[in-house]
């Protein structure tokens, strides 16, 4: 037995032994685990899985141990992952913390930067929002105007950050302010962490969409004071931060919806063989949407195996953002209209149908628009010219 | 598991790659064409196939082929899609290995390995492809089997030596059967197709036939010779879809209107960007088809039906963009981008259109 089985074979024990069974199965929204100082847990499970898991590391697998991190390598994080699929076990922790400032972090933070943030986000103790769109830079993130004026030891940051996720939930905030207004735009932005949300002059309010949930806040800075030592990366250069980000979580995003289940099965389940097969033009389009989810899982395992391989997703990431935002608002639109009646009530008889569309409608446009997802696959994977 | 080819099969297609561009083989179809020479279409770059060891190389060792599985096939047709260039790669070198590698016939597929046997697949009937709708039939006639009916769309059908024919037995259950060209009785029309590539057509009149397996075989064989085609025929247009893309995208690089590179133009752009995502889907689930065949093959005919259903759509709205995309010089015939658009056409429809294969794709998903 090579190395990566044992591997395997310890890992997938460990899991059985260690993984509680109210933590496998389907993932809803209140299974999900944000973490951090305000976090309530759903159940002594979910508790639980996030403690054991995070004393191994493995909420963050291939961070280095000595911040916390599993410090497996590619192989093993996959192995672990294709483990974890196995039973249907949970992501024990849902983190932007992980996703986001930790990769920053381990490519632009000091080493006293890492020490200090690393672990706790690993451990779950600390619940970390990103502060990148403005109410006058959205999809041209680039015009942003919060502006951190350094003075002394600390800066001083004033404007309005929107679009927050779970702002007005989060412990901290890590953020892209403007350092230099004389500079070119791409220029004079820096990198910087506003590590307590509590803050005085800082102050975050919920946004209630479409679908009802207030996942959202707008986040205003009247004169909040943070320490220079809270800068990442050099000093006018957080772009370069910032876009090495994007590619992450764009990369996330696309492979949030890579294992629902089929438009086949679905309608199956709902209208019976004989209902879907009466009616050949709705059976048409459920098999086309079948198939083209189905397309779409085969990139993402061919992108998988590229990574494994050592080849750099880089652009492409947007590839993924824009199918998988596409598809799940053809796929919600699809479900949704199957039945009539209780169904498309916004708390329906089939739980969740009329909020997941309304959210597909929105995950089409956070992260990057689907139009500036083509914008990035034309510039930077096919090289086009700029106008 | 890996949808990605290992270094011995990239060493393969590699050299592919430079026999079959130096055969340049647009400007063979260019002279095939003014001469009507469908029998040199039919050959295409087929002496470089054999140079290459291509005609075994999906035939167990045991029958001097090379043993390899549909991901080192799949990267052969990718090329000639690529390059267009033709010859008996399907019909041969896939469709016909397929059929005869259970059929114990030593003599033939050691012929076939070794490049001396070309084979034609005779299946469709009708102009739409119905594989189950088979009219010809096998009867006993003073002792021998003799095959009567009529076969459209042939492939390899006009330089073969020997034919696959599908026809109904004594018992009148679907079987596959062996049919030498030169026998009487039969009479085969060749035409030059829009891609120009033949388009054969031939009539069966009581002719000489042996069966190729076991009539409780023959169903299951019948089908993957038909899958294995639809597999390497999406490969092909992938490489046809991608070659007329990158060509375009270079273009819109170099090409100026209004004071600027047209590829600088958003309108452009993303009809660009959408045509690299179609085309990056494409590349995975051909991939993930051959891998099936060779790992799992029983989910195979999904991703076969997937496969072409998608290979089918794209390559044909890849290569009416990269016309559209390069304007007026991609409607002239000087310009090679046409070939590019009427071969993925043919082989969008052949063994199979978008229509057909989105159906099998539901039947194999319980629809």
């Amino acid at each position: 037995m090579d190395a990566t089985e044992t591997f395997r074979m310890e890992t997938r024990a460990w899991l059985e032994a260690n993984c509680p069974p109210a933590k496998r199965g389907p993932m809803r929204e209140s299974d999900h685990c944000f973490g951090g100082k305000r976090w309530v847990f759903t159940n002594d499970e979910q508790r639980l899985w996030l403690q054991r898991m995070a004393a191994r590391g493995w909420t963050a697998p291939e961070w280095p141990a000595e911040y916390g991190g599993g410090g497996l390598d590619q192989a093993q994080a996959a192995v672990l992952r294709e483990e974890m699929a196995r039973i249907e076990a949970h992501a024990p922790l849902t983190s932007l913390g992980i996703w986001m400032l930790g990769p920053a972090l381990l490519k632009f933070g000091t080493e006293a930067q890492k020490r200090r943030h690393l672990p706790p986000i690993v451990r779950g103790e600390i619940r970390w929002c990103q502060g990148y769109s403005e109410p006058n830079a959205g999809s041209d993130l680039v015009s942003l105007q919060t502006r951190a004026e350094a003075l002394g030891d600390e800066f001083v940051i004033n404007g309005s950050k929107i679009w927050t996720s779970y702002g007005h939930l989060s412990d901290a905030m890590f953020c892209l302010v403007r350092t230099d207004p004389a500079k070119p735009r791409h220029q004079g932005i820096s990198f910087l962490l506003i590590d307590d949300m509590t803050t005085s002059g800082l102050r975050a309010t919920p946004l209630r969409l479409i679908s009802g949930a207030e996942h959202f806040s707008q986040v205003f800075f009247d004169n909040v004071r943070v320490p220079r030592e809270n800068l990442v990366g050099t000093l006018d250069r957080g772009w370069d931060v910032a876009k090495y980000l994007l590619q992450f979580e764009r990369a996330a995003i696309g492979a949030h919806h890579a294992h629902a289940e089929g438009p086949a099965e679905v309608a199956v389940q709902r209208l019976g063989l004989e209902a879907l097969r009466a009616e050949p033009m709705l059976r048409a389009e459920v098999a086309e949407l079948d198939l083209e989810l189905a397309g779409f899982d085969a990139l993402l395992e061919r992108y998988r195996d590229e990574a494994m391989a050592g080849i750099q997703l880089g652009a492409k990431a947007s590839l993924l953002k824009y199918y998988a935002s596409e598809l799940d608002l053809r796929r919600q639109e699809l479900m949704l209209g199957l039945l009539n009646g209780p169904a498309q009530e916004l708390s329906g008889a089939i739980s969740g149908d009329a909020t997941n569309w309304l959210t597909a409608l929105s995950t089409r446009i956070g992260g990057g628009t689907s139009e500036i997802q083509l914008n990035i696959i034309a510039k930077r994977v096919l090289e086009l010219p700029d106008g | 598991m890996s949808l990605l080819i290992d270094d011995d099969t990239k060493m393969l297609r590699d050299s592919a790659a430079g026999l079959f561009a130096d055969a340049e083989p647009i400007k063979a179809l260019r002279r095939q064409r003014a001469a009507q020479d469908v029998a040199a279409a039919g050959l295409g770059v087929w002496p470089d196939m054999v140079a290459l060891g291509l005609p075994g190389m999906l035939l167990p060792v045991e029958s001097g082929g090379a043993g390899l599985g549909m991901m080192a096939s799949v990267q052969i047709a990718e090329l000639l899609g690529r390059n267009l260039a033709g010859g008996p790669f399907l019909s041969t070198v896939v469709m016909g290995a397929v059929a005869l590698r259970g059929s114990g016939h030593a003599a033939l597929l050691e012929r076939l390995a070794a490049g001396s046997l070309l084979l034609g697949i005779a299946i469709d009937e009708t102009p739409r492809h119905q594989p189950e709708h088979i009219s010809s039939r096998v009867q006993r006639l003073s002792g021998n089997l003799v095959l009567t009916g009529r076969k459209l769309d042939v492939i390899g059908g006009n330089i073969a030596e020997m034919l696959i024919v599908s026809a109904g037995d004594e018992n009148g259950l679907p079987g596959l059967f062996l049919v030498a060209t030169s026998a009487p009785g039969l009479e085969i029309n060749a035409s030059m197709g829009l891609d120009t590539r033949p388009v054969v057509s031939i009539d069966f009149n009581s002719v000489p036939a042996t069966p190729l397996h076991a009539p409780e075989l023959a169903g299951k064989v019948l089908e993957e010779v038909l899958d294995a085609g639809r597999l390497h025929l999406a490969a092909e247009m992938l490489g046809v879809a991608q070659e007329a893309f990158d060509r375009t995208v270079e273009y819109l690089k170099v090409r100026v209107q209004f004071g600027r590179p047209i590829g600088s133009f958003q309108a452009l752009q993303h009809r660009a960007a959408l045509l690299f995502g179609a085309l990056e889907t494409s590349r995975s689930v051909v991939a993930k088809a051959a891998w099936t065949w060779d790992h799992s093959p029983a989910e195979a005919p999904r991703y076969v039906a997937l496969a072409k259903a998608k290979l089918s759509a794209v390559a044909r709205h890849v290569t009416a963009e990269a016309v559209q995309l390069h304007g007026g010089i991609g409607v002239t015939d000087d310009f090679d981008l046409g070939f590019y658009l009427k071969r993925a056409q043919r082989a969008a429809n052949q063994l199979g259109d978008y229509a057909f294969s989105l159906e099998r794709y539901a039947q194999l998903r319980g629809l």
